[in-house]
């Protein structure tokens, strides 16, 4: 523990990774103030929650038709357009046709067998779950109303996808720093001749990974903070996420059976929980990133090369998952959609069947588990050769 | 007692050090070479940085890889190049290093100003060690090799950056220390060993060229040293070793077979069988 808090107290005295997280905090607060807009549309459909409840039923449509009227005409009619879909509204989990979906991925996916083998066994599980949301009458949730698929797509999409991806910057640069502190500082002599030796490398991966997630639980408490100060979740803490208002979330794919299907999540979802899971699921992926920082600075055993490697590492799984998928080599964007770099990609998917992007249930659970036990057991070996190996000054 | 039976050490096709068998007792050994003659390298594998690419090193007949921390934890290592952390007070440096030799934290403080007296920096031992002078860090560098009161002490050029002052107090500090444990001292400053090493060691061509003690090395070349005054020519045959101030004005020596003309035989020092050992490298 001792020598764990000299490794953290190296952290700490490193101004660079502090000014690099403010700046990470205040870039976080310019994308707040870029999505003003959203957020106060979002908070407006907050406040009709909080008045009428989520589910929208007989005494929300009743409450909905005596809301006060609009401030302009253009508002009014919205507000009359939406009082009359609510009239309409039926579950539209209900009547989920996963028939017609495994077709239509059977035939988009031909090419590759094995993966349209898996996507049609994700369907039968997503209708399994579509049937399940319907017995709920999730999908009858108002959530924030119309705006709900474009709010998540502001919240999970772009701020979110931010603070992930600073967090995972924050986890490189501390495991990088830590790494190679002694070399350095020209301590490396002296420290690998102590009694502890190299065995301190295994501290310094434990600190770093520590850090890694000490860092990132501090920008999501810091930058959520400043989101709730401005976006009012009030209303929506219990909305369900397969609330059929949120749509949209896949709608950056030209595959245009993904704009029109619901949002459908593995588990029981509301904002709340699904939020929370978000969190947690960052953190563990920002910690994929930092041990495979820890294998390529423990083998490499030079910062800069390490974070070259590193940075090539993420840009060339990322380009050519992206490429498969653009030119439609399903047998190629199958496997590497197990990829960190592709999981980062599709932060607003994670714990729903994902679409086309995602191959398995809980895809983005088991890529991150089986990316951790990976990291974790890469770093193992790489120290363990370390321990065998002449040291560099 | 350490044993070092027919090491070799290699980077690809470079020979650093070659079949080089050496057994350490207590008392204080000197490794006298030029620069590149391999002390580092062998200094680097007695502190198990570097493994050897042949042959073997035993701790009491134990090979010290296989001892692993136990070795380590009974060694004390001044790196030739002392690192440190600016932002730390020596202090903090010490405590960390103790945490590194699993040294318990009672016994730390004790530690810690106890080797602060001794190293003459009670007074800077909370100033942050960016302000510090060379002399200063090497003088925390030898606090620290001392940290774990080590059985085996091994100092690679200790006296850089030490003001004569300094060293004669390096020097009967190391003498002192040495009466129960090895000392292993790196330097090509010859007075820095030449009155407290009880064993020199020399290399030559990646090789050891001689285990012996400074009487024994002085001895070969016993009668082959010569001063004559500053101007006078050298002859084939001979081979100019040092210059100094004579009673009667500047002399150099020369090492020669045959008593050169007017050359007056003195007894070779230490530093004279080591120019003579290495002239070749300075030819």
């Amino acid at each position: 523990m001792s020598l764990l808090k000299y490794e953290w107290r190296k952290l700490a005295g490193m101004p660079a990774l502090w000014a690099f997280a403010a700046m990470c905090l205040l870039f976080n607060c310019v994308l707040l103030y870029a999505t003003l807009w959203t957020c106060r549309d979002f908070n407006e459909g907050s406040a009709i929650a909080v008045q009428l409840g989520q589910r929208v039923d007989a005494d929300f449509i009743a409450g909905f038709a005596q809301l006060p009227p609009a401030d302009t005409p253009e508002k009014q009619a919205e507000q009359d357009k939406l009082l009359d879909f609510l009239r309409k509204m039926d579950d539209t989990l209900a009547r989920y046709d996963s028939a017609s979906v495994r077709q239509e991925y059977a035939e988009f996916l031909s090419v590759s067998p094995l993966s349209a083998s898996l996507m049609d066994w994700k369907i039968q599980r997503a209708a399994l779950r579509a049937e399940h949301l319907a017995q709920t009458g999730a999908a009858m949730d108002f959530f924030v109303g119309p705006i709900t698929g474009q709010a998540n797509g502001v919240i999970y999409k772009i701020f979110f996808k931010a603070l992930l991806s600073e967090g995972i910057m924050l986890g490189i640069l501390s495991m990088l720093f830590l790494l190679d502190y002694e070399r350095n500082n020209r301590t490396a002599a002296a420290v690998c001749s102590s009694r502890v030796g190299r065995k301190l490398w295994r501290t310094k991966a434990l600190a770093g990974v520590t850090a890694a997630l000490a860092l990132y639980l501090l920008l999501v408490i810091l930058s959520f903070t400043a989101f709730f100060a401005l976006w009012n979740w009030s209303g929506v803490w219990n909305a369900s996420m397969a609330s059929q208002f949120n749509t949209g979330i896949f709608n950056q794919s030209d595959f245009n059976y993904d704009s029109c299907r619901p949002f459908l999540p593995w588990a029981d979802f509301t904002a709340g929980s699904y939020l929370l899971a978000i969190i947690t699921l960052g953190a563990a992926l920002a910690v994929v990133f930092t041990l495979l920082t820890a294998i390529f600075g423990v083998l490499i055993g030079n910062a800069y090369a390490s974070a070259l490697a590193m940075v090539i590492f993420i840009i060339a799984s990322w380009a050519i998952w992206y490429t498969s998928y653009m030119q439609g080599c399903w047998a190629v964007f199958t496997p590497l959609s197990f990829l960190p770099a592709s999981l980062w990609d599709q932060t607003l998917g994670w714990f729903t069947d994902g679409g086309i992007m995602y191959f398995i249930p809980w895809q983005e659970t088991v890529t991150t588990a089986l990316w951790l036990i990976l990291g974790g057991g890469g770093t193992a070996l790489a120290l363990r050769r370390f321990n065998r190996k002449d040291v560099r000054i | 007692m350490l044993s070092v039976e027919h090491v070799t050490k290699k980077y690809g096709d470079f020979t650093a050090l070659e079949n080089v068998s050496l057994t350490f007792t207590p008392g204080v050994y000197g490794l006298l070479a030029p620069n590149g003659a391999g002390k580092t390298t062998l200094i680097k594998m007695l502190t198990t940085l570097l493994f050897p690419t042949s042959g073997q090193i035993l701790w009491n007949g134990e090979d010290i890889c296989a001892l692993d921390e136990t070795y380590r934890g009974l060694l004390g290592y001044l790196p030739q190049e002392f690192g440190y952390y600016p932002g730390y007070s020596p202090r903090q440096f010490l405590r960390y290093a103790a945490a590194l030799q699993c040294i318990s934290r009672r016994e730390t403080e004790e530690r810690i100003d106890r080797l602060l007296h001794l190293v003459g920096l009670e007074d800077a031992a909370n100033k942050k060690m960016r302000q510090f002078s060379g002399g200063m860090l090497q003088r925390v560098g030898i606090a620290q090799a001392m940290l774990n009161e080590p059985e085996l002490l091994i100092l690679d050029e200790p006296t850089a950056g030490l003001d004569p002052r300094e060293r004669v107090r390096f020097r009967n500090l190391i003498h002192s220390l040495a009466s129960d444990r090895t000392v292993i001292l790196s330097t090509h400053i010859v007075s820095d060993i030449e009155t407290i090493a009880g064993q020199i060691i020399m290399f030559r061509d990646h090789k050891l060229y001689c285990c012996d003690s400074p009487a024994a090395i002085c001895k070969q070349f016993q009668g082959k040293v010569f001063e004559v005054p500053v101007g006078t020519a050298v002859q084939p045959g001979q081979f100019l070793l040092s210059e100094r101030q004579g009673e009667h004005g500047a002399v150099v020596r020369l090492l020669c077979d045959m008593p050169p003309e007017g050359g007056v035989p003195v007894t070779p020092g230490l530093e004279d069988a080591f120019l003579a050992i290495y002239r070749e490298n300075v030819e």
